[in-house]
């Protein structure tokens, strides 16, 4: 960051673009949380704490079809068709009314999932001006 | 990037930016992943696609055509082996030639196996790449 000179035009403060981290807890375990909040849309990247890998990435969106209230949601990258990480982007997706891509790098099982979505959505709820 | 001096802005990621690229207004994200990195640039507010990236060699063993030789020649021409897959959006060949003209211009080629992009250029000419380029590797890598 260091080394602008030259005709480079400085860096500013992103005006479209806001980002923030998190650190949250699940029961037992401990998850990082990383936002970038874009103009229309959301992505999440979530992680153990402990090491921060990028496997998956799956997007959703509303759907332009007003009969239905369901969005629709694709895995785009590391799986196929339904991944953890498309089940979540269509639940913020509905819940915000706005693109959401995630990508969900956590082991859940049936106990740790919920924990983890009622830690994530009450964090989200509490900062929404980070995520939507 | 120097933060504003009443308040320090928070930022989620290794790099997160606004920069004028030839004067065209750009975002900028990076993060260095364990398994990967992170790269988002663009033009257009939102991320038009994402290309996955994965380099053909091993890091010591490519060939960065800037180190090696006059790339501006065409006859000495090389480029770093990389295949690119397009998970989302419009897969066009002025994308693709963009990605690889950043690969090789930039420390994009230090990744150790393959980097996920996030590319929304509105404008795929050489002066917009080579300003690109510039930006990429004085403030990010």
């Amino acid at each position: 960051m260091d080394g602008v000179n030259g005709d480079l035009v400085p860096a500013k403060e992103s005006d479209l673009f806001t980002s923030h981290c998190a650190h949250l807890e699940a029961g037992p375990s401990q998850f990082t949380v990383r936002a970038l909040k874009m103009l229309g849309s959301t992505m999440l990247i979530v992680n153990p704490k402990e090491s921060e890998a990028f496997e998956e990435l799956a997007v959703a969106m509303p759907s332009r079809n007003p009969a239905t209230s369901e969005p629709i949601s694709s895995t785009i990258l590391g799986g196929h068709g339904q991944t953890d990480s498309s089940v979540l982007a269509a639940k913020l997706s509905k819940r915000y009314g706005r693109q959401f891509y995630v990508s969900l790098n956590l082991k859940l099982d049936r106990l740790v999932g919920p924990l983890f979505e009622k830690s994530l959505v009450t964090y989200m709820h509490d900062h929404l001006e980070h995520f939507a | 990037m120097t933060p504003a001096p009443d308040k320090p802005r928070e930022i989620g990621f290794d790099r997160q930016f606004s920069v004028d690229v030839n004067g065209v207004p750009t975002e900028i994200v990076f993060h260095g992943f364990a398994n990967k990195w992170f790269l988002v640039v663009t033009q257009l507010g939102k991320i038009p696609g994402f290309y996955n990236v994965h380099f053909d060699v091993k890091r010591d063993e490519r060939v960065v055509p800037y180190l090696h030789g006059p790339v501006d020649n065409p006859e000495f021409h090389v480029s770093v082996p990389i295949t690119m897959n397009c998970c989302l959006g419009l897969d066009t060949d002025e994308t693709r030639s963009a990605i690889q003209f950043l690969v090789n211009r930039t420390g994009l080629h230090k990744c150790p196996t393959e980097f996920v992009l996030g590319l929304g250029l509105k404008v795929i000419d050489g002066p917009h790449l080579r300003a690109l380029a510039k930006v990429l590797q004085e403030m990010v890598f």
